[in-house]
């Protein structure tokens, strides 16, 4: 008796513990890779892209099986409102979308200078989305880059999450996941940043293009910030992970290209006698990558000239940054943040005058870099 | 005359209380909705008011030795009010046992199974709670030994893997909050993390070793804390003031915890892991309300009383709180005062009350 009674509760506990009202099977669901967000035909509507993965379009690495029918699709719905906008999609979808795999959010420049407020809440809020998700700011229409050609991937929305982590490399677009886009947007004084994605190219020969960077008045798109000025913000935000400096040689007959291997950099408050300003402290090693001028820079005067030359470029790109972000008002380096970490009761009188404090805040760079290898000749070839 | 007649050993019941304030890892909701950055040296401050506590609850053990905390309230208060002192304290753990039941079922219902019915899942979880409660103390006392391993091993894998997601300017500038803050924050952490362990003074008495009482208790309550301590820094580490409008902060870290592009997406088995903390801090709670009413009924068993509390707490599992918002502000503003009576007040004004009727010199004397 008592044998049976566990065998029913075990069935009992199978049958319930499968999750009968929350199951799904793989052939019930869209998956969503990407998200594009644009503006919709009439002021007060949105325009929703969603690229989905089809697997029928993927081709076996085996034999070459497969159709040659694209591995995605683009859907398009308009609302008012986002997640009605969503839903619409099962009027054109036999399948409900889910956005679990998805891998990046793309608003459109209308969209961001309107403000992003309206069009976030549901990436945060529900369940499905997940705030590691990328987020950027695109040129023209948002839903224009997910018809563009994948490149080495499948999907164009893969490809873009791809080139997102491959942005470490040049260290000249401020790649961002939405949950440090919104953490800055929680800021009171830190101004959030985005990358900007375009389409280069025009046809058949159009390319994703990824650089620059968009910058924010909360919610609202306010300017952008070029390659070099990215890299500006990046060396003080410590997000330089690698990249490359083109600086003139010793002799000035030619261009040194130094790679970057590591880079720190120290953001201080400064506050003294009531006035406030900031050191910037940055510590840079790099390599010789390349060379076009004939002289051999592998003595170590010359790589010291070439530190020289190196410490006045990332100075440069660290002026502009901060040149562009006072102009805007933006505080995108943090620095509000800094000065409340540093001095939290001196900064509850200087919160509210933070906008005003900002554009005309003294700041001194010190650069110290290292040209420290040649790679693996000792001379130049030519 | 106690009804629980297993008896454990020392490391046993230490380890039953690490996992049991590891349970409490689902109620850090609670206090980043008042402050984010302090939270990991907040919840030392509240360990130590805390065991200003627990040497409460040890001199009661130790002033009634073989008496769990309804015997000793029929010796300290007489029958009558001893026996209602004892219906009040099955109350709460009756409704504790609810209110923790409900705050899991509204994890998962929230974060993976939005369309299951709250009841569906409090009635998958309670038929394993009462089947371990049907066990007894002592498997519930083995359980709780491997529990606590693999979910602090869970808890110390995902914090190592976090590190790279964490910022440390997350943290600073620490203790710039409000005194009524920190008092709130404090009173909130000692009540809801380790107050509400004041139940094992139910099972104390089955402790094989005695004397060695307090240290097990503070090896314990440590132990506990440590894994309290890596989640918080995990959730304010990786999300900085966005800890403060997340409904569950944890798995929002959890869902941003990957291991390069090998391993992602992996919360619903770290959660799964986590949740078995939570199993054995709802199966002590339901356990120390069976022995409780059993004993105050004047049963020779608690098993009959397993099966009609199961009714009552799965009748009062949805209407406890309209919502999952409401249980956060619950949790927030009441709760914490309602907790506090019956595990800070009622056990001091129980050692008063022995102190006023002379059971400390009895006991002195008994002692020579």
């Amino acid at each position: 008796m008592k044998k049976a009674a566990a065998v029913l509760l075990c069935a009992v506990i199978a049958l319930v513990a499968a999750g009968c009202w929350s199951s799904g099977e793989l052939n019930e669901f869209a998956f969503v890779v990407g998200v594009a967000v644009d503006q919709g035909s009439a002021p007060e509507n949105i325009l929703l892209t969603v690229q989905v993965a089809k697997p029928s379009g993927f081709k076996s690495s085996i034999n070459g099986g497969g159709s040659d029918e694209e591995a995605y699709w683009n859907i398009s719905n308009e609302g008012e409102t986002l997640f009605n906008t969503v839903r619409g999609f099962t009027h054109e979808s036999g399948r409900k979308l889910d956005f679990q795999h998805n891998t990046i959010l793309i608003y459109s420049r209308d969209i961001a200078k309107k403000g992003l407020g309206d069009c976030m809440d549901l990436f945060i809020r529900d369940h499905e989305f997940r705030t590691s998700t990328w987020i950027a700011i695109a040129n023209e229409r948002a839903a224009d880059v997910f018809g563009v050609d994948a490149g080495l991937e499948t999907l164009p929305a893969v490809e873009i999450d791809k080139m997102m982590d491959a942005q470490q490399y040049n260290s000249q677009s401020y790649t961002i996941e939405l949950l440090d886009f919104l953490k800055r947007l929680k800021s009171d004084t830190t101004a959030p940043i985005a990358p900007i994605i375009s389409i280069r190219g025009e046809g058949d020969d159009q390319d994703i293009h990824i650089s620059g960077t968009a910058v924010f008045h909360k919610d609202r798109f306010i300017g952008e910030l070029g390659g070099m000025e990215t890299r500006g913000l990046m060396w003080v935000t410590g997000n330089v992970k690698s990249g490359i400096i083109v600086v003139n040689c010793p002799c000035d007959q030619g261009k040194a290209e130094l790679e970057i291997f590591q880079a720190k950099s120290t953001v201080t408050p400064v506050l003294k006698d009531g006035d406030l300003s900031f050191l910037i402290e940055i510590k840079e090693k790099g390599n010789l990558g390349s060379q076009t001028c004939r002289e051999n820079l592998a003595p170590t005067k010359k790589l010291e000239a070439l530190s020289e030359r190196q410490n006045k470029a990332i100075k440069t790109e660290i002026e502009a940054a901060l040149k562009k972000a006072q102009e805007l008002n933006a505080d995108i380096f943090g620095f509000g943040e800094a000065v409340y970490r540093k001095y939290p009761k001196q900064w509850k009188s200087m919160k509210d005058q933070w906008s005003e404090i900002f554009p005309t805040l003294d700041v001194e760079i010190k650069v110290q870099s290292e040209v420290y290898g040649t790679g693996n000749i000792t001379k130049p070839v030519n | 005359m106690k009804l629980e007649k297993d008896m454990i050993s020392n490391s046993q019941m230490a380890f039953l209380l690490g996992i049991y304030i590891q349970g409490a890892i689902f109620c850090t909701a609670l206090v980043f909705h008042i402050t984010s950055r302090s939270i990991s040296l907040i919840s030392l401050t509240s360990l130590a008011v805390f065991l200003t506590f627990v040497f409460v609850y040890i001199k009661l053990m130790r002033l009634f030795p073989g008496h769990n905390l309804m015997g000793l309230n029929d010796i300290v208060f007489g029958a009558y009010i001893g026996k209602a002192v004892s219906g009040l304290y099955i109350f709460f753990l009756v409704v504790l046992t609810v209110a923790n039941l409900r705050l899991l079922c509204d994890y998962v219902v929230g974060n993976y199974m939005v369309e299951t019915p709250t009841i569906a899942i409090a009635i998958v979880f309670l038929f394993v709670v009462v089947w371990a409660v049907y066990a007894g103390l002592e498997v519930m006392a083995r359980i709780g030994m491997l529990f606590f391993v693999i979910v602090s091993v869970f808890t110390g894998v995902i914090f190592l893997l976090s590190l790279s997601q964490i910022e440390i300017t997350n943290f600073l500038p620490q203790f710039d909050i409000s005194l009524i803050d920190f008092v709130r924050t404090n009173h909130i952490i000692t009540t809801i993390f380790f107050g509400e362990s004041f139940m094992f003074m139910m099972f104390i008495p089955c402790m094989k070793q005695q004397n060695r009482l307090g240290r097990s208790l503070l090896f314990g309550l440590i132990a506990g804390e440590i894994s309290l301590i890596l989640s918080s820094l995990m959730i304010t580490g990786v999300l900085g003031d966005m800890a403060s409008i997340s409904n569950s902060p944890l798995n929002r870290v959890l869902r941003q915890v990957d291991l390069g592009q090998v391993l992602s997406r992996m919360e619903f088995i770290v959660t799964g892991i986590l949740t078995f903390s939570v199993f054995m801090r709802i199966a002590v709670m339901y356990y120390a309300a069976t022995i409780g009413l059993g004993q105050l009924l004047g049963l020779k068993s608690y098993k009959p009383l397993v099966i009609p509390i199961a009714a009552v707490v799965l009748g009062l599992v949805v209407p406890i709180f309209y919502t999952p918002s409401a249980q956060i502000a619950c949790g927030i503003s009441t709760w914490p005062f309602f907790s506090s009576f019956f595990t800070f007040v009622l056990p001091v004004v129980t050692l008063l009350v022995a102190l006023l009727r002379g059971f400390f010199k009895k006991r002195e004397e008994e002692c020579g």
